[in-house]
């Protein structure tokens, strides 16, 4: 399943892109109106061709500036978004793995070593992180590989994999989303974050 | 742990809020920025002073409109101007509650409004400067000047504000501004 | 003396005749005096006050505001900025 992350990386990109234009935009229109200001009091009217078009511009960029703020508007509530849903994906993967944690017993020990696996750690490696030694670590590898079934790292890594791949029909769907938000104690996300 | 959990689930880890937008950020360091020139390099009696104080308008102008059809957390609507408000937040910390606010907390709100509100004022006392019936007019100059020498008192007790409520809240805020996502600690409530 | 001359130059200076100020005028060695010179020229003062170690005065006269600088030692005119 591809987790689409760069999307939301070039959305925000436009973002500031387009926050840059209002600004500037902004700057210019006021270029202008300061023009026609100056220029009506010096001469105190606008029939004269060369304001008219000062006006127009003036007129025009701050138009321009509305319009792109509603785009930004928009764009951002895009972002929010694939966010949310992000947010949802990755808090039903949480749950997924939470759920086979509890179905195996695993200590919370062992649940952060299973973790580290998961992301491709070695036994060295996640003795160093978890500042134990290394044989401790392998014991507990081995009861997470027992308690699970597995015969070891390969299998036990394609195990969660096969799930997550057997789900993945659903992770993408507006309906895992409901699910996902009805059903569970979800992530503090979720249910953190109010209006 | 705390650098492997940051990754996996969001239940034992500090998560991230996008609150400040592309265009509050920007008109934000903009607006320092403008504050800054103005009030050391650029020298009073130039046209670059002048121009750079309607930028300044300008930038606050566009805030404004920005916090009525904005995004959620830019709008007045998330950051009220009430000083009961204001009050009620001092009291809260007071008594030891750790909620964090994703947009401006009721004092920050304070702040934002007398700052713009100065920068308004300095603006108009300094357009009126140029026009006839207000040149070397006295009042006109001593307000633009009482009133810069307010603004940069307030900036002071901005930054400082900045300083404590990150140190309070543990919300690294100045990062927020840059980079426009708050990291709220494990197990803190939002407003 | 000088204070006699110019006084003396004010009281011939006819009110029909509006002078302009220029970067040759001599205005006056203290503010007064050059407040008093830019009025008999017909302009409207506006402000004055000491600045840099010279007298500035703020003036406006037939829609058009003016700034000029007066060296205290000479009276001579310094720097004279005229707007809108």
């Amino acid at each position: 399943m591809k987790l689409r992350i760069w999307p939301a990386k070039t959305k925000e990109k436009r973002a500031t892109v387009l926050a840059g234009l209002i600004l500037l935009q902004a700057i210019c229109a006021l270029f202008f109106i300061g023009d026609v200001i100056e220029d009506f009091r010096e001469d105190g009217h606008l029939d004269n061709p060369h304001l008219l078009l000062e006006s127009v511009a003036a007129i025009a960029l701050v138009g321009g500036v509305i319009f792109l703020m509603i785009e930004l508007r928009g764009l951002l509530s895009r972002v929010s978004d694939m966010q949310i849903g992000l947010d949802i994906a990755q808090g039903h993967l949480a749950d997924i793995i939470e759920t086979f944690f509890d179905e195996w017993g695993l200590t919370s020990a062992e649940r952060d070593v299973a973790i580290m696996i998961l992301k491709g750690l070695d036994n060295d490696s996640i003795a160093q992180v978890r500042k134990t030694a290394a044989g401790t670590v392998r014991a507990q590898a081995t009861s997470i590989y027992s308690k699970s079934g597995t015969d070891g790292r390969a299998q036990f890594i394609s195990l969660l994999i096969e799930e997550f791949l057997a789900d993945n029909q659903h992770l993408g769907s507006a309906e895992a989303a409901l699910n996902a938000k009805t059903t569970n104690a979800a992530s503090p996300d979720a249910s953190g974050e109010t209006t | 742990m705390a650098a492997v959990a940051q990754q996996t689930s969001g239940r034992v880890s500090a998560r991230e809020v996008a609150v400040w937008d592309p265009l509050v950020r920007l008109i934000h360091w903009s607006l320092a920025l403008t504050i800054l020139l103005n009030g050391t390099f650029i020298e009073e009696e130039s046209k670059t002073h002048e121009w750079i104080g309607y930028i300044a308008l300008g930038l606050v102008g566009l805030r404004l409109v920005w916090a009525l059809i904005g995004p959620k957390h830019a709008r007045f609507s998330a950051f009220p101007p009430s000083p009961a408000r204001a009050v009620n937040h001092l009291r809260a910390m007071l008594s030891g509650d750790k909620t964090i606010h994703l947009s401006h907390n009721p004092l920050g709100a304070l702040m934002v409004y007398n700052i713009w509100a100065s920068v308004i004022a300095i603006g108009i006392t300094g357009y009126m400067m140029t026009t006839i019936t207000f040149f070397g007019v006295d009042w006109v100059e001593e307000a633009h000047e009482v009133i810069f020498g307010w603004l940069l008192f307030s900036v002071a007790l901005h930054v400082a504000g900045v300083a404590f409520d990150t140190w309070r809240s543990g919300v690294n805020l100045v990062r927020a501004m840059i980079n426009g996502r708050k990291t709220i600690p494990y197990g803190r409530e939002v407003e | 003396m000088r204070k006699l001359a110019l006084i003396a130059m004010m009281a011939l200076a006819t009110p029909a005749l509006a002078e302009d100020v220029t970067m040759d005028s001599i205005l006056g060695t203290t503010m007064e005096e050059v407040q008093a010179s830019l009025t008999a020229m017909g302009y409207e003062v506006r402000k004055a006050e000491m600045e840099d170690g010279k007298i500035e005065v703020y003036f406006v006269r037939d829609g058009q505001m003016g700034e000029v600088y007066v060296n205290p030692q000479t009276g001579a005119v310094t720097k004279l900025e005229l707007k809108g």
